[in-house]
């Protein structure tokens, strides 16, 4: 199915739609982290485009490796969810998107914000499904399997489940780089690893480069619900960074390219 | 010397020739030509053992390829499991995952690996063909 990126999902004015956000950038100095280009050798720029081209001849971009749409219900927590989405997006990779183990994004958001609306920024969520892990949703399928090791995805005030770690390392990403450059965001996304990142107030996941009339951008996941245009097979859910928010949104980006085996 | 005693020194020069030299034999005893394994086809276990710091695009459009439409549904049909693991991933106690230790080594990366967990037995071990087409005609080599 071709890409039909439509105006209304491009750059969008965030404080329009009314959504909660939730992204701060921590404040602190950024730790030293692996760098995407550090072990991997970024996809040169002059064969971007062909690689897209190629991608989207195929339906072989990382948004067909989303299995649902999250939702944060106007708490403010979309870091936990665009954090639990690249694991869901790791692990369909890895184990199929049948075997996709939806996440609780309440789970994650509750260790890295300080209230429902407070917001988080990236690098706690990444530290923290990297050391930590996230506990499945509350669904029939989970709790078959999961028993009470469960959450729901949003409801700040839900408490953990006795022995919550136990299931949430289960769920942990393992590989994993920072982004500061376009090249890198671009280089990943190519590559399919899912990129986070925050930018103007909000957390969504990158999954897909792309040209809009000759600009490059992001497509990316969003945790609005029934939001965004169609991609990934999915009928909504998705939006457009174009190459000016995109270069924003690159100064500091995670790249996640492994979850644990379970 | 005893005709009988001549027979077996020549059948143990013949067989230290043999086991030295290796001839090709296969013109004279077609019965003892190369064995060729008999697949039985039936639901495998399939294996893409890549370094993901090594991942590149083509890597990448193979791989969710066979996560998505045809691919995945030949593989579900045949009630194959496809896992793709990193060479150093971690089961959830931290500690190197099982699932790769009982198909290690993996010398040459990224491979391709295709188990039949009924025999207990890999029946195919090669690198990761550089399109979906040829991975899953490589599945099926492997009674996939």
């Amino acid at each position: 199915m071709p890409l039909v990126i439509p105006d209304a999902f491009v750059n969008v004015d965030l404080d329009s739609f009314g959504f909660a956000r939730g992204y701060f950038e921590s404040g602190l100095p950024k730790a030293k982290r692996p760098n995407y280009g550090d072990k991997e050798p970024l996809v040169p720029e002059s064969e971007w485009k062909a690689r897209i081209d190629e991608m989207d001849a195929g339906n072989t971009g990382g948004d067909y490796l989303v299995t649902r749409i999250y939702d944060q219900n106007g708490e403010g927590s979309c870091v936990a969810n665009a954090c639990s989405q690249a694991v869901e997006v790791v692990q369909a990779l890895q184990f199929g998107k049948d075997a996709v183990v939806h996440l609780s994004a309440m789970s994650l958001y509750k260790r890295i914000g300080s209230s429902p609306n407070s917001g988080a920024s990236c690098d706690d969520g990444l530290d923290e499904i990297c050391k930590v892990g996230v506990l499945p949703l509350d669904n029939p399928e989970n709790r078959a399997k999961f028993g009470s090791a469960v959450m729901p995805n949003c409801g700040w005030r839900e408490s953990y489940p006795a022995n919550w770690e136990a299931t949430a390392k289960r769920f942990r990403g393992t590989e994993w780089a920072t982004c500061e450059s376009v090249a890198e965001v671009i280089s990943a996304l190519l590559n399919r690893h899912p990129v986070i990142v925050g930018r103007e107030g909000h957390s969504i996941l990158y999954v897909r480069a792309a040209y809009r009339d000759g600009d490059l951008g992001a497509v990316y996941v969003n945790s609005w619900g029934r939001w965004g245009f169609a991609a990934g097979g999915f009928p909504d859910g998705f939006g457009f960074d174009t190459g000016r928010t995109l270069r924003s949104a690159s100064d500091f980006a995670f790249a996640l390219r492994a979850v644990c085996d379970q | 010397m005893p005709f009988r005693r001549q027979l077996y020194y020549l059948t143990i020069i013949a067989l230290a020739w043999v086991a030295v030299a290796q001839p090709d034999l296969s013109a004279w005893f077609p019965a003892f030509g190369p064995v060729v394994p008999v697949q039985v086809a039936g639901p495998r276990q399939v294996l893409i053992v890549r370094e993901s710091a090594d991942d590149n695009p083509d890597l990448g459009r193979v791989l969710v390829a066979l996560r998505n439409g045809e691919p995945a549904a030949y593989l579900k049909a045949n009630g194959h499991s496809l896992l793709i693991l990193d060479d150093d991933a971690k089961g959830p106690d931290g500690q190197p995952s099982q699932t790769l230790a009982a198909f290690a080594p993996f010398p040459v990366l990224p491979v391709l690996i295709v188990a039949d967990p009924k025999a207990d037995k890999v029946t195919l071990r090669e690198p990761l063909p550089k399109d979906t087409a040829a991975v899953l005609d490589a599945i099926k080599r492997g009674g996939g």
